[in-house]
């Protein structure tokens, strides 16, 4: 029997589907594999990892966490990148530049300590990050899949 | 050279030389989440996960080892004839 409102919670958060249907520890082992998969793809390969208007079609995978993975973008999105002063087009920084308050990007002084809000990540890092947090989506769809047509309620969890 | 702070989740980390054993614990958190769907009940549930992280891994390796055989061997002897 299909089971929405279980569907609809796995996405939320993960493993909430399962422990909304009465099987909490299952529930745990998914929160712990898909949002473990997700920190780590964040840890290894940076915020930059996560880019809706750069790397659109990872982001359809990545979307599939939740709203977790929604989150990160808008904070990366609205928070870390700077507006190019010429285009007013915003990307991420360079690393001679900084985040003005208003979102532009202006020159930094390294010598006052001042970095870019974020370092660009490239290469194996960003492959990493960006493989992992994209399979943490795709581990979540077969998690919310599994919610949605859950038979096993007789079974213990 | 100013050698700056690494700032988690903000800079990328330096795994251009060890980028490999990152595999590892992606093979990892792949095998709880779906060892969590797949297994009936809980008891020997870590023993499954270890179990399909290993033959995740040897897959990876044994790949590996093919593609090496490949291009080094078979490629290079065809190139040779």
């Amino acid at each position: 029997m299909l089971q929405p409102v279980a569907f609809a919670l796995a996405f939320l958060i993960p493993g909430l589907g399962h422990a909304y249907l009465g099987q909490a520890r299952r529930g745990v082992m998914i929160g712990i594999g898909v949002l473990g998969l997700f920190i780590s793809g964040l840890f290894i390969g940076g915020v930059d990892s996560v880019d809706r208007r750069e790397d659109f079609f990872w982001f359809l995978g990545q979307a599939l966490v939740g709203p977790v993975a929604f989150g990160v973008d808008y904070y990366h999105q609205n928070h870390l990148k700077v507006t190019d002063p010429g285009s007013n087009v915003p990307r991420s920084p360079r690393p001679n530049e900084k985040r003005l308050p208003d979102g532009t990007a202006a020159p930094l002084d390294a010598s006052k300590g001042e970095r870019p809000p974020y370092s660009k990540s490239l290469g194996r890092a960003n492959e990493l990050g960006t493989l992992y947090t994209t399979v943490a989506g795709m581990m979540n769809l077969i998690c919310m899949i599994d919610a949605a047509f859950n038979r096993r309620k007789a079974r213990p969890a | 050279m100013i050698l700056l702070a690494h700032r988690p989740f903000l800079d990328p980390l330096n795994v251009s030389s060890y980028w490999f054993v990152l595999l590892a614990p992606m093979c990892l958190f792949i095998s709880i989440a779906w060892k969590a769907i797949r297994v009936r009940s809980f008891a020997g549930y870590w023993r499954e996960v270890v179990v399909m992280t290993a033959q995740t891994l040897l897959g990876m390796v044994a790949l590996a080892v093919a593609f090496y055989l490949l291009v080094e061997v078979f490629v290079r002897t065809m190139q040779n004839r």
